[in-house]
């Protein structure tokens, strides 16, 4: 039994107003590719399929291809709803998929939706689909039930679902999930959810052998390397630069085995550093002119981002990197607090007649600003 | 300022009492406002600040705040409750407003009250408490609106102020008011020193006017020239020291002229206090000699006094002695009278006992009248309660006479009840014997009536036949003029049709003519010439009109046929039915009818008959119904109430019978009783007895009380007897110590008399002269005294005198005058000399003091003013002090606010303060302008585009509440309200946005409310308040918390 496990695609998407449409479509056919060469069984989408809640027509375009291409070579397709996603939406038409093997979650209603897969060695595996839950929802469900964060809300969920005799269990699921040894990796295309605390503890999936996780966009494992985040097939920030992203590829035979296959996008993201002079003598030779790009400049210059797009028409960001940046958090004091008021006089005395204050003049300072309470 | 719990009333869009628990979000708090448009979001922060401060922007007065949804009996009010620097406060307002009345209709107007608690104190004056907000707070209401609240459609305001409303803003927050105060200090310090300086120089100046120098002298011509002059004060004070130098030579002279001037008339002084000494010593010792001479004469009178007193001396040395016979003789002599007077007074009491006693015998012996008297008392006593008795038997008896009286009365009463009882009965009996026969009949009468109205329906149906034949006989008639017309109908028609007819055949013939030729044989004749052909007829009715008008004939004769049978079939059922009819009016009335109309006669005649025949009957048997039911009453009463009130009656006259024959008995009893005791007291009256009581006892009390009186006199004398004679006994006895006491002092006084050598009356005429004696002695001593004294005197001058003549004291005099004029005249000049160095002196060192002063203010002077300038602004740039500190504050602000803003645009803008150059520096105010790092270019702040405006302007926001958090002395800003304004944010800023605000509730302890209705928000925020706008059942919104 081999399964395909994505997330994140966020049809529709766009970084700093520039349309991704091409990449899209490009980064799901090579999906759709490396499903075929991999001759997977099943394919998983764990969550925000779109990357609004009102996708464009364009957007749903993309994914009626992208589904059809997958029904095509004969693959079985799960799909769940994300936080970005309408739930909905995405269930539109869920009942027909599913007789085409196209099996997509509904609206939570307190129930998770499980299906049994066997493939042709006999090995059986229940597929169960956990769409995006927040406690407030669960709540609604499982009254009873002693829910106050999104742990004990996943956790009560989760424990509902029937164990069958499959071999294996595994559990499509997107939340933000954490281990108690560590916080997960975030990326700045990740939506955050204000005002409290929305992580759930990994442990709530100790009943499963392989949990394909959504929400995060940086490809990680969390507590063990069978609790994965996929990642987003396309770098949607910054900060994804550096990270390549892949599809991960999950056996499950006599054991489960986690592997990746990279993916590799029709335009790059990359960040360009330097002079902004340097960065365009450099890009000239650039075999990739076309990559989206942001640029760190390290000194201001005047019309840089008109400058800079006729080396690199994709251009997103142009930003300023100071020498002593410390990303504008004060260290210590400002001087204005540190300095007590006659040394703040006797700093605005030197900048205006470039002296120091005599002595005496200090005491002068002093005195009248103790007069005039200055120094309480 | 946090706040916990807010609770509006009647407020805004909100008719009811909504309540937000804040604390509910947690203390770091980033919650959602969210719902319709209108639907009172921004009411909710519009409610604290109205709690706060008691104003809302834009809406001055308080009672617009009213819900227009309110129920018109509750009141608007705002309560809050929230905690500034550990302390908390319950604040609540209400806007003056109209409510309705609870009773009666109409509007009573509510007063604007306000009330602030905490801690244990309670504040409800309006201003008391606004000023305390403020000071609690440390923001006036208009920055708190800028500050706390960053306002839908006014995000650029704060990002654009201009640089004095900035100003304010920073003042208040960083607290630099007190800098201004420095710079006026600065500034008031300058005018004061440079005023100082200038009054010290015309204080100079005015203290070398007051030199006093020699008119006339050198220094006096040079200094006048030189008077008022700042510029020669030096000049003056050096020659002020020269003409000083010269009175101190003078001076020295005159001093040792006044030292020998003073010697001279020291020793005149002296001479003349020794002069005056001998002179005195002289007097004195004449003086003594003269009075030790008088003192001699009066020597031998002196003498004889000192013998006199000594013999005196010793006549009071015996005169105790003498005293004691004295005293004991004049005792004696008292004890003597005591004791006749006691006995005249015991005989004078043993006659009156004698007396007392046969007085006492005398009343004894009434004591056998006293006991007849006695017991007659008892007797008439006896009597008296035998009247007593009488008395409460009369009572008793009138008392049963008048119950025998009620009973009677009583009974009287019940008969009378039972009697017409009685009589009700009876005639209730006769009435129903009477009326009985004539309900009997009732059923009889109402079948009666059943009748009459069945024979009135029979009349009513017979009515609406016979109104059915009228209306058949009046079809016959018109039935009858119709067949008439139609046989006219159908005779016209057959006479056109036959006309027509003849006229088309003669036509035809005309056609046959028509067609003649010569050479061809006519069809009449077969003639093949056709001289004459018959005229043609033109006009003929065709065949086919003809035939048209044979079947108009045809149809009328048809038509004519069918109503000749209608009209048969009429006079057919008229015949029949006005036999059946006239047949039923004479079974019914007996009357036959001959025609219709005779038969609605007979009917109607019949019918109201029977009418006047019905109402009898009805009004018949109603009045019988009426007796009956009367009946029905009456046996009801019969049966169920009268026996038995009967009966109660009977018993009760039994019972009252009864109790009378008994009540009847006891009164006898009683008049019996009476009279029995009556005849033992027949011959008496109750007030003879009495009046005898009275006279006896009075009668036997004087006569006890005599006997009484009797005995105690004659015990009384007794005793008193006794008792003078246990005097008298005492008496006697001590007169004879008393003589025996005599003798013993009667010898040592003459012993005594012996060794004087005096009989008793020469010692007694001695001793009258004791008061000489004091007299005696002093003039004694005076004489004494007063030799010795001369004695002294004439001793000691001598020694002064020594042999020693006077001198003239007038010459003396003399000397001494001249002496002193001398003197005088030298201290006069010399005190002159010196008042003037010493005046002189005083001027010259104030003078130099002054100058000293002069020039320690000069420098001081050139200190200050660069303090002065720079602190005012009134050099370089013109920033003032304060200025720059706001400045400072400010830059710190923007690191904060850049901090914001650069994760809110990938890095792309930054806040500065716009700096311009001016004369070669960079001055900067407190003005913003945006560094672009796409163009490289700073740009004002406002000509950022909508969503740019509201990143920079939260930024700005929330780095201005970061600032003055961190800010030492700073206030504290733990709330923020974003109205709005998410809706200028593409999907991606948005995130940017909301990881900013997500950091506040992490790393900070801060409240931030986001007002808005864009829905992406309430995915991302989970703290929610919703607010329900329920306009269409006019009931106002309503809102509801999720967590």
């Amino acid at each position: 039994m081999r399964l395909i496990h994505v997330s994140d695609l966020h049809i529709g998407k766009k970084m700093s107003e520039t349309s991704l449409v091409e990449d899209q479509r490009y980064i799901l056919k090579e999906i759709v590719r490396i499903v075929r060469e991999e001759a997977a069984d099943c394919i998983l989408i764990s969550g925000d399929v779109f990357d609004s809640s009102q996708p464009s027509a364009e957007s749903t375009d993309i994914l009626d291809d992208f589904l059809t291409d997958l029904f095509d070579i004969g693959v079985k397709t799960f799909m769940i709803y994300g936080n970005h996603d309408s739930p909905e939406r995405i269930a539109y038409g869920r009942s027909i998929f599913k007789r085409n093997n196209v099996h997509v979650s509904g609206s939570f209603e307190g129930k998770v939706e499980s299906v049994t897969v066997t493939d042709g060695n006999g090995i059986s595996v229940d597929i169960c689909m956990l769409p995006f839950v927040k406690p407030g929802i669960v709540r609604k469900y499982f009254p009873d039930s002693d829910i106050d964060d999104y742990t004990s809300a996943v956790r009560t969920v989760v424990d509902t679902i029937p164990v069958t005799d499959s071999k294996y269990r595994v559990l499509m699921a997107h939340q933000f999930v954490s281990s108690k040894g560590g916080s997960p990796e975030r990326s700045e295309s990740e939506d955050i959810s204000v005002g409290g605390l929305d992580n759930v503890d990994v442990s709530v999936f100790d009943g499963f052998d392989y949990v394909a996780l959504g929400h995060l966009h940086k490809p990680q494992s969390v507590g063990r390397p069978t609790v994965r985040y996929c990642g987003t097939p396309l770098k949607y920030s910054k900060t994804e630069c550096n990270g390549p992203k892949s599809v991960t590829v999950v056996e499950l035979n006599d054991d489960v085995v986690v592997r990746t296959v990279p993916l590799v996008p029709l335009r790059d993201v990359r960040v360009v550093r330097g002079r902004l002079e340097d960065i365009i003598d450099a890009g000239k030779g650039d075999p990739s002119p076309n990559d989206l790009i942001y640029a760190e400049i390290t000194e201001m210059e005047k019309d840089a981002m008109s400058r800079l797009r006729q080396v690199y028409p994709c251009t997103l960001n142009i930003c300023l990197i100071k020498d002593s940046d410390t990303g504008g958090v004060q260290t210590s004091l400002p001087e204005v607090e540190r300095l007590d008021p006659v040394e703040l006089f006797g700093r605005m005395f030197l900048e205006m007649r470039s002296m120091e204050l005599t002595k005496e003049q200090q005491d002068i300072v002093r005195t009248l600003m103790e007069e005039s309470k200055v120094m309480e | 300022m946090r706040p916990i719990l807010l609770e509006m009333t009647a407020f805004g869009p909100y008719s009811g009492t909504e309540t937000i628990d804040f604390d509910s979000f947690g203390k770091g708090g980033l919650f959602l406002i969210t719902g319709d448009t209108g639907s009172g979001k921004t009411t909710i922060f519009n409610a604290i600040t109205y709690a706060l401060y008691g104003k809302i922007s834009g809406e001055r007065e308080g009672h617009m705040m009213r819900s227009d949804f309110a129920s018109p009996d509750v009141t608007t009010s705002v309560r809050l409750v929230f905690e500034n620097a550990g302390c908390r406060y319950t604040v609540t307002r209400r806007p003056k407003q109209e409510i309705a009345k609870k009773r009666g209709g109409g509007t009573k107007p509510v007063n604007e009250s306000v009330v602030l608690e905490y801690d244990d104190k309670y504040i409800d004056k309006k201003a008391e408490v606004n000023s305390k907000i403020i000071d609690i707070l440390g923001i006036k209401f208009e920055q708190w609106e800028q500050i706390v609240m960053i306002a839908q459609g006014q995000f650029g305001k704060i990002l654009t102020a201009d640089s004095k409303e900035r100003k304010d803003i920073l003042r208040t927050l960083f607290r630099t008011g007190h800098l201004v105060d420095f710079q006026n200090l600065v500034a008031k310090r300058y005018k004061d020193l440079d005023d100082e300086i200038s009054s010290y120089y015309s204080k100079a100046l005015t203290l070398t006017d007051s030199a006093v120098l020699i008119e006339g002298s050198d220094v006096y011509e040079k200094f006048k020239d030189m008077r008022g002059k700042k510029e020669y004060i030096k000049e003056m004070v050096e020659l002020l020291e020269s003409a000083i130098d010269d009175d101190r030579v003078s001076l020295e002279k005159l001093t040792s002229d006044l030292g020998e001037s003073d010697r001279k008339r020291k020793d005149i002084s002296a001479r003349m206090g020794i002069n005056d000494g001998l002179i005195k010593a002289i007097d004195q010792l004449n003086q003594a000699n003269n009075d030790l001479e008088s003192l001699s004469e009066k020597k031998d009178q002196i003498d004889g006094e000192r013998e006199t007193i000594a013999l005196l001396e010793k006549v009071i040395s015996a005169k105790t002695d003498y005293r004691n016979v004295c005293d004991c003789e004049s005792r004696i002599s008292d004890m003597r009278n005591r004791e006749g007077g006691l006995k005249g007074d015991i005989d004078a009491k043993m006659e009156e006992s004698e007396r007392l006693d046969s007085e006492l015998a005398e009343a004894n012996a009434n004591t056998p009248v006293i006991e007849g008297k006695r017991m007659e008392l008892q007797n008439l006593t006896d009597k008296m309660d035998v009247f007593d008795e009488i008395d409460v038997l009369n009572d008793k008896r009138h008392r049963a006479e008048e119950n025998l009286k009620s009973l009677l009365d009583s009974k009287k009463k019940t008969e009378d009840e039972l009697a017409s009882v009685l009589d009700t009965k009876k005639r209730y009996r006769s009435y129903i014997g009477e009326n009985e026969a004539a309900v009997a009949s009732l059923s009889g009468l109402e079948s009666d009536l059943k009748g009459i109205s069945k024979v009135m329906k029979d009349i009513g149906r017979l009515g609406s036949q016979i109104a059915g034949l009228s209306s058949l006989i009046s079809a016959r008639s018109s039935k009858n003029d119709e067949y008439d017309g139609a046989v006219r109908m159908y005779e016209e028609a057959l006479d056109a049709y036959n006309d027509a007819h003849k006229r088309h055949n003669m036509s035809l013939l005309g056609a046959m003519v028509d067609d003649l030729q010569d050479g061809c044989p006519c069809p009449l004749c077969g003639s093949i010439e056709h001289p004459h052909p018959a005229a043609k007829e033109s006009g003929a009715p065709t065949k086919k009109e003809v035939d048209s008008l044979k079947k108009k004939s045809d149809t009328a004769f048809e038509k004519a046929n069918a109503i000749k049978s209608e009209l048969d079939g009429l006079i057919g059922s008229i015949d029949a039915n006005s036999r059946s009819v006239y047949e039923s009016v004479r079974e019914l009335t007996g009357d036959a009818p001959d025609s219709v109309e005779g038969a609605q006669r007979i009917l109607d005649t019949f019918r109201d008959g029977k009418l006047v025949e019905m109402d009898e009957l009805k009004a018949e048997i109603e009045r019988l119904h009426v007796i009956d039911s009367e009946i029905k009453r009456m046996t009801a009463e019969l049966n169920e109430s009268l026996d038995k009130k009967e009966t109660d009656l009977s018993d009760r006259i039994k019972d009252l019978t009864g109790r009378y024959t008994e009540a009847n008995g006891d009164l006898s009893a009683l008049k019996a009783r009476i009279d029995e005791k009556s005849a033992g007291v027949s011959n008496l009256s109750r007030e003879g007895v009495g009046e005898r009581i009275s006279v006896l006892k009075t009668e036997i009390s004087a006569m006890e009380n005599r006997i009484s009186v009797a005995k105690k006199r004659f015990d009384d004398c007794n005793e008193r007897l006794n008792k003078l004679k246990g005097e008298h006994d005492n008496i006697l006895k001590s007169l004879d110590d008393e003589v025996r006491r005599k003798d013993e002092y009667d010898t040592v006084l003459g012993s005594r008399l012996f060794e004087l050598d005096m009989d008793i009356d020469r010692f007694r005429i001695e001793l009258g002269r004791e008061g000489e004696l004091d007299e005696l002695r002093s003039e004694v001593a005076e004489y004494d005294k007063a030799l010795e004294k001369a004695n002294t005197i004439i001793r000691s001058n001598e020694v002064v005198i020594n042999n020693r003549e006077p001198e003239d004291a007038d010459v003396l005099k003399q000397e001494a005058d001249k002496a002193d004029s001398d003197h005088n005249e030298i201290l006069k000049e010399h005190s002159a000399v010196s008042a003037r160095i010493q005046r002189n002196s005083d001027i010259v060192s104030s003078v130099e003091g002054v100058m000293e002063d002069v020039v320690e203010l000069d420098r001081m002077y050139k200190e200050f003013r660069p303090i002065y300038e720079v602190a005012v602004g009134s050099y370089g740039n013109r920033i003032d002090f304060e200025t720059y500190v706001q400045a400072m504050y400010f830059k710190n602000v923007l690191g904060f606010a850049n901090r914001r803003l650069r994760m809110m645009t990938s890095d792309r803008f930054e806040l500065v303060l716009s700096s311009k150059m001016r004369d070669g520096r960079t001055s900067y105010g407190l003005d913003l302008d945006v560094m672009d790092a796409f163009t490289g270019r700073m740009r004002p702040a406002n000509t950022l585009s909508g969503g740019e405006t509201f990143k920079a302007s939260l930024s700005l926001a929330l780095g201005l509440s970061d600032a003055v958090q961190a800010a030492s002395g700073g206030i504290k800003i733990d709330t923020l309200f974003v109205d709005e304004g998410f809706g200028t944010l593409d999907a991606e800023s948005m995130r940017s946005a909301m990881q900013v605000l997500d950091q506040l509730s992490t790393d900070g302890n801060r409240l931030v409310g986001i007002i808005s209705h864009v829905p992406a928000l309430k995915d991302n925020i989970d703290r929610r308040i919703m607010v329900t706008n329920a306009r269409m059942g006019g009931r106002g919104s309503s809102l509801r918390i999720e967590l």
